[in-house]
């Protein structure tokens, strides 16, 4: 995740610029894939532009401690029923197709 | 904003397909309509608000509308909040009235409904490059992980959340030109509703559709109304982020902040209104906005459904058209639904649903998940 040289904001998504403190291109630092769940959501009717994912499917929103509890989406490789509100998780890259273009995208699965 | 008033109203039928109309059609139709609701001729409108309808982005559109309607105005601009917009619209045209700008402003609402496509293509790039590969682009996902997160820090239950849908298929049966006007609803009824976006049922999602909608906002001394004009007592207005998953607590939204700017400016408090029309998208947008505008207590928005008839007769009068869980959303005119049904409440007009002696009510707006927050306290 990109980080502030200048104020050490974390930020996500990516930007060219910070916007606490306007410092220009935040350099990148790795960050270990693993959070808290913060939430999760089950889609059972999909909106639109993720028909790459079959439904049902699970959508988690982890809370990241090693960047400030900045919060990541990803895709919940697990069963709905493992998850709880604060249950620590670990995470991989993936890949989902968004129309005709492959997306890299995380995926998450409790900790053991 | 007290020399300016809300002088007519105007709302379409909300439709499954408007056929061949296109937005731009329903544009020109809710416009006539307003504009004579509001005992004004063509030449006397001087401002026009719209927002992008969604069946074709183009730039200049209060241009092309107006030249559609051979208006001469004075004032013109595109109102982009989503579904803030249309309440967004009001304060932004009765300042205008103020600076001397104009004296009367078509505030228009008309959207088409061509398929989840094309929203998806006018959404933000953020959206489309960091959410969808998670399947969270859709409203649904994040409205449902703000019930998930209600529910888990405060014992919210999905039966209270339910009870919103049910009071106000109540009112939409009392609405004509309503889409779900015609079957009463049950708690059950929701619960057995196939799940959409696990915690939230069908019956608690809008149902997108076509339709329209508008208000005129008037210089107070030149308003030419037959009905007695709408105050606008106080307006505000907060956001920040697209998302309301970058709030540290995704449970408390911007609306807590535009609601306490619109009634120190009226000098009002939430328990002073007769009527509450808050948008709702989902159910748990209509929870989250009752704690937030401060009708009760954070956390307190399930007891409060529960405690509380939300129906035009009951002792919280609140959506009390149907909403557009009920009534439909016709995009953008969806946002509208507060302000014309506040509007229509305090002019006395309402019908069979009219709430006794309605002399003040708050109507909200809310764009993207919980992002854009507008709140309008309007008296007769
Ligand atoms: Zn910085």
């Amino acid at each position: 995740m990109q980080r502030c040289q200048g104020c050490s904001h974390w930020h996500w998504p990516a930007v060219s610029r910070c916007s606490e403190c306007g410092a220009w291109d935040p350099p990148w630092q790795d960050v270990p894939i693993e959070g808290a769940v913060f939430s999760w959501a089950t889609t059972w009717h999909p909106f639109g532009g993720t028909e790459a994912i079959g439904v049902p499917y699970t959508t988690v929103l982890v809370a990241l401690p090693h960047a400030d509890n900045r919060r990541l989406l990803g895709l919940w490789e697990g069963e709905e029923g493992e998850l709880s509100m604060g249950a620590a998780v670990v995470g991989s890259v993936g890949a989902t197709m968004v129309g005709k273009t492959e997306v890299p995208s995380l995926r998450w699965r409790l900790a053991r | 904003m007290r020399s300016t008033v809300i002088s007519g109203l105007a709302e379409l039928s909300a439709m499954k397909s408007s056929g061949d109309v296109t937005a731009l059609g329903l544009y020109c139709q809710v416009a006539r309509e307003a504009a004579a609701d509001a005992g004004l001729e063509r030449g006397e409108i001087d401002g026009l608000l719209i927002h992008t309808p969604f069946d074709g982005f183009s730039l200049y559109w209060p241009t092309v509308l107006a030249d559609t309607l051979n208006l001469k105005l004075g004032f013109f601009d595109v109102v982009e909040l989503g579904g803030a917009s249309a309440a967004g619209m009001v304060w932004r045209a009765a300042a205008a009235i103020e600076a001397g700008l104009c004296n009367h402003v078509l505030c228009l609402t008309a959207d088409v409904f061509t398929g989840l496509g094309g929203v998806r293509d006018l959404m933000p790039g953020q959206r489309q490059e960091y959410e969808m590969p998670y399947g969270a682009s859709p409203p649904n996902g994040y409205y449902a992980m703000v019930a998930r997160r209600h529910m888990h820090q405060y014992g919210t239950r999905p039966e209270q959340l339910a009870k919103i849908a049910v009071d106000q298929r109540t009112n939409a049966m009392a609405t004509p030109g309503a889409l779900f006007g015609s079957k009463p609803l049950t708690i059950d009824d929701v619960l057995n509703s196939p799940m959409v976006c696990d915690p939230l049922h069908l019956f608690e999602v809008v149902s997108p559709c076509s339709g329209g909608a508008g208000v005129v906002v008037s210089r107070r001394s030149a308003a030419k109304s037959a009905h007695a004009p709408i105050s606008i007592l106080g307006a505000g207005e907060a956001g920040s982020h697209l998302n309301i998953a970058r709030r540290p607590d995704i449970t408390h939204s911007w609306a807590q902040d535009s609601a306490a700017k619109a009634f120190a400016m009226a000098g009002l408090k939430a328990a002073d209104m007769d009527v509450a029309q808050l948008y709702d998208c989902y159910t748990i947008a209509v929870l989250i906005l009752l704690e937030d505008l401060g009708f009760c207590a954070k956390g307190q928005g399930g007891a409060f459904v529960a405690g509380h008839d939300l129906t035009w007769s009951g002792d919280f009068p609140c959506n009390t058209s149907g909403g557009q869980l009920s009534y439909g959303q016709p995009g953008g005119a969806g946002g509208m639904i507060p302000v014309v049904e506040t509007v229509r409440q305090l002019m006395g007009r309402a019908g069979e649903r009219q709430v006794l002696n309605a002399s003040k009510g708050v109507a909200h707006g809310n764009g993207g998940v919980m992002a854009d927050e507008v709140t309008l306290v309007l008296a007769n």
